[in-house]
């Protein structure tokens, strides 16, 4: 792709220290992410979305810790950087992110505007009137109607919705380069989901800014991403195109997710059977082997190597490798029968 | 808002009533002897009944209830037994000179109480959450008396750091009287020497008072900082690129301070109430000696008049606390 990458993730663990045990929160997780782009990451709870994002900008909650890999971000790996350093760089700047319960992420005794305009103090070097100045035309930008008077008006006396667009506005405020979107539309009615979304699509073309939108929605990815990476227990499994994930799953976690998304009354639902797996100890091999339909003894032992299915679409999974290889092989006989020049797969 | 403030107004009122009705009772039920303890034993029946007569005791009960009632409508307790003056001119000598000391002792309290209580939140499990710990649980654990006795060993036997009792020293004469305070007099009055031999005898009886409350308000700090900090706004202001201390009195600390200002509301009503112990170990001339003082003469008037005077600044406290409660958090409302 001519794209540059904007975001690289490489071989990233990170554990949480409880007093359970261990738990193995993300098991060497590799991702990229191009400028501009729209970039979706689904799994189930508890799979690892939210602690990728939180190691982005390096705000993993004791007691986990990030043990070892590399972020890239602009070619600078995030975490070599001190505390300061991406404090008073990254974050607000460069990095901002989006959450789940927008109530809840805004802080209940300040008012709406002082919120934004304290991000645009902090890092845009406005005073406090231009910063006023400014948020009440985010406000605007967002289709909040009144502006003023929500600026004035606290948290609490905001639906979920506005709440969401208040928190748009405040992390857009800064132009960052990358927006993390921790579900951003998961706490919301659905009928205000539709309008989040639209809205964040348009705002993010206006600001040029990449996004990095985290859901366990399928509809929403396709509906709003370019690509998309499934994880599963700390796991990548597959990255690919939207139109590669959805039509041509490899990885049989993104077939059960994909059959699960419900299509049509009459039927019944299909799920996923078992559940996610305790990371404390999580399964050998392959971590989705336990609720595989297609375990082989491999995949209890080893972890599969991710493998390149297409241009853009990678997966880890023992089925592919032995399917490809079976086809390599067909095509080899063929070859073989035709003398044709020989055409391998480009592993 | 103002409807709410008159309502608690008259449940003020309300309580104040109550409390004056039961200590009234409980004074005059208890199988004490004012008159004996007055005149003695052996006193010969006339004078006993002279005596009964004068301060109102041959009375039925219900009588000297209303008259108590009507008295005290005009501040008037009637005279104290043991001082032989009216009692509300000995509250006015006594009453500031605790508030003084409950002031001075509620300052040190939320001063160092709010500032440990943060850091052992911020440094959780660190050396300096452990070590807030144990400065907590030893405030917390210790007596009063106890706590006032090792002080004045140590303070005022060993190192001499601080004076045995009293308000002022002797050579040194009070400030005229304006608020009864005498720091306050004094600064009015121009006299810094009074005002610092008056803080040096405030010290001690201070210290002992506000360690106790240090304790209490610096675990509650603690506890609600933790909880706090551990909110997704928090993490919002720290996306933000806000500074750490920004995140942490700006975002934090006024979300974490409802729970402390009813700490600290109620370790005003403690002062008062901890003022009867510190002031009788370390023989300060205060409100709480003076009840104690009343208590063991039986010196019926002056009680009823300092639990009174008690009962009113508690019941105060709690009123300013719940106000203030509106002005620190928007979704409070009256």
């Amino acid at each position: 792709m001519a794209e540059e990458i904007l975001l690289e993730i490489k071989d990233l663990r990170v554990n949480f220290y409880t007093y359970r045990g261990v738990v193995k929160a993300l098991n060497g997780v590799n991702l990229k992410i191009y400028e501009g782009e729209f970039f979706g990451l689904v799994g189930e709870t508890g799979c690892g979305k939210s602690v990728t994002a939180s190691a982005v900008l390096n705000l993993v909650q004791n007691p986990g810790k990030i043990e070892e890999g590399e972020i890239l971000f602009k070619q600078k790996n995030l975490l070599k950087m001190s505390e300061k350093e991406i404090r008073e760089k990254i974050r607000g700047k460069e990095i901002t992110m989006i959450m789940q319960y927008p109530i809840a992420a805004l802080n209940p005794v300040i008012n709406n505007g002082d919120q934004i305009a304290e991000a645009l103090i902090a890092n845009k070097n406005m005073n406090e009137s231009e910063a006023r100045k400014r948020t009440i035309e985010l406000l605007k930008e967002v289709n909040i109607p009144q502006p003023e008077k929500i600026a004035r008006q606290f948290p609490h006396q905001l639906s979920g919705g506005m709440a969401q667009r208040v928190m748009i506005a405040m992390m857009l405020s800064t132009e960052p380069s990358l927006l993390i979107a921790d579900e951003p539309t998961t706490a919301l009615d659905v009928s205000i989901q539709a309008q989040v979304l639209s809205l964040l699509k348009d705002l993010i073309s206006k600001h040029r800014a990449t996004v990095l939108l985290i859901t366990h929605d399928l509809s929403v990815v396709a509906e709003t991403c370019s690509r998309v990476g499934v994880m599963y227990a700390g796991d990548m499994v597959e990255i690919g195109t939207v139109d590669q994930i959805i039509n041509n799953p490899q990885h049989p976690y993104t077939k059960g997710l994909i059959k699960a998304i419900p299509s049509d009354r009459s039927k019944e639902l299909v799920e996923i059977r078992g559940s996610v797996p305790d990371l404390v100890n999580p399964p050998s091999g392959c971590r989705f082997h336990p609720r595989c339909d297609y375990t082989k003894p491999i995949c209890k032992k080893e972890k599969p190597q991710v493998l390149q299915v297409e241009k853009e679409h990678v997966t880890a999974c023992f089925l592919y490798e032995e399917s490809r290889n079976k086809k390599s092989k067909e095509e080899y006989a063929g070859e073989y029968k035709g003398g044709a020049n020989g055409r391998t797969d480009s592993a | 808002m103002l409807k709410y403030v008159i309502k608690r107004l008259i449940l003020f009122v309300i309580v104040i009533f109550g409390v004056v009705t039961i200590t009234f009772f409980i004074s005059h039920v208890i199988p004490a002897d004012p008159v004996g303890a007055i005149l003695g034993e052996n006193a010969p029946q006339e004078l006993v009944e002279k005596m009964e007569r004068q301060l109102g005791l041959d009375l039925p009960l219900g009588q000297q209830y209303t008259r108590y009632l009507k008295g005290l409508i005009n501040w008037n307790f009637g005279i104290s037994l043991r001082t032989q003056k009216q009692v509300s001119e000995d509250l006015r000598v006594y009453f500031p000179a605790t508030m003084e000391l409950a002031f001075l002792a509620l300052f040190i309290a939320i001063i160092l109480g709010i500032s440990i209580g943060v850091i052992s939140a911020v440094k959780r499990n660190q050396w300096q959450d452990n070590a807030s710990r144990v400065f907590s649980l030893v405030g917390i654990s210790m007596p009063a008396f106890w706590l006032g006795l090792l002080f004045i060993l140590i303070l005022y036997y060993h190192l001499g750091l601080i004076p045995a009792g009293g308000r002022l020293s002797p050579h040194i004469s009070p400030p005229p009287m304006v608020s009864g305070l005498y720091l306050l007099d004094s600064l009015i009055a121009g006299q810094f020497r009074t005002f610092w031999d008056a803080l040096y005898h405030l010290l001690g009886p201070a210290l002992v008072l506000g360690w106790i409350q240090t304790a209490y308000i610096c675990r509650v700090t603690r506890s609600s900082m933790l909880e706090v900090l551990n909110e997704e706004y928090i993490r919002t202001a720290r996306v933000k690129g806000l500074r750490e201390r920004v995140v942490i009195f700006k975002h934090a600390f006024r979300n974490a301070s409802i729970p402390i200002l009813t700490m600290i509301g109620i370790s005003f009503g403690y002062m008062l109430e901890g003022s009867v112990l510190t002031e009788t170990v370390f023989g300060y001339p205060g409100l709480g000696r003076y009840a104690v003082n009343s208590f063991l003469s039986l010196d019926l008037n002056a009680v009823i008049g300092s639990v009174t005077l008690i009962a009113i600044c508690y019941a105060l406290s709690n009123l300013i606390v719940d106000l203030l409660y509106a002005a620190l958090d928007p979704r409070i409302k009256y």
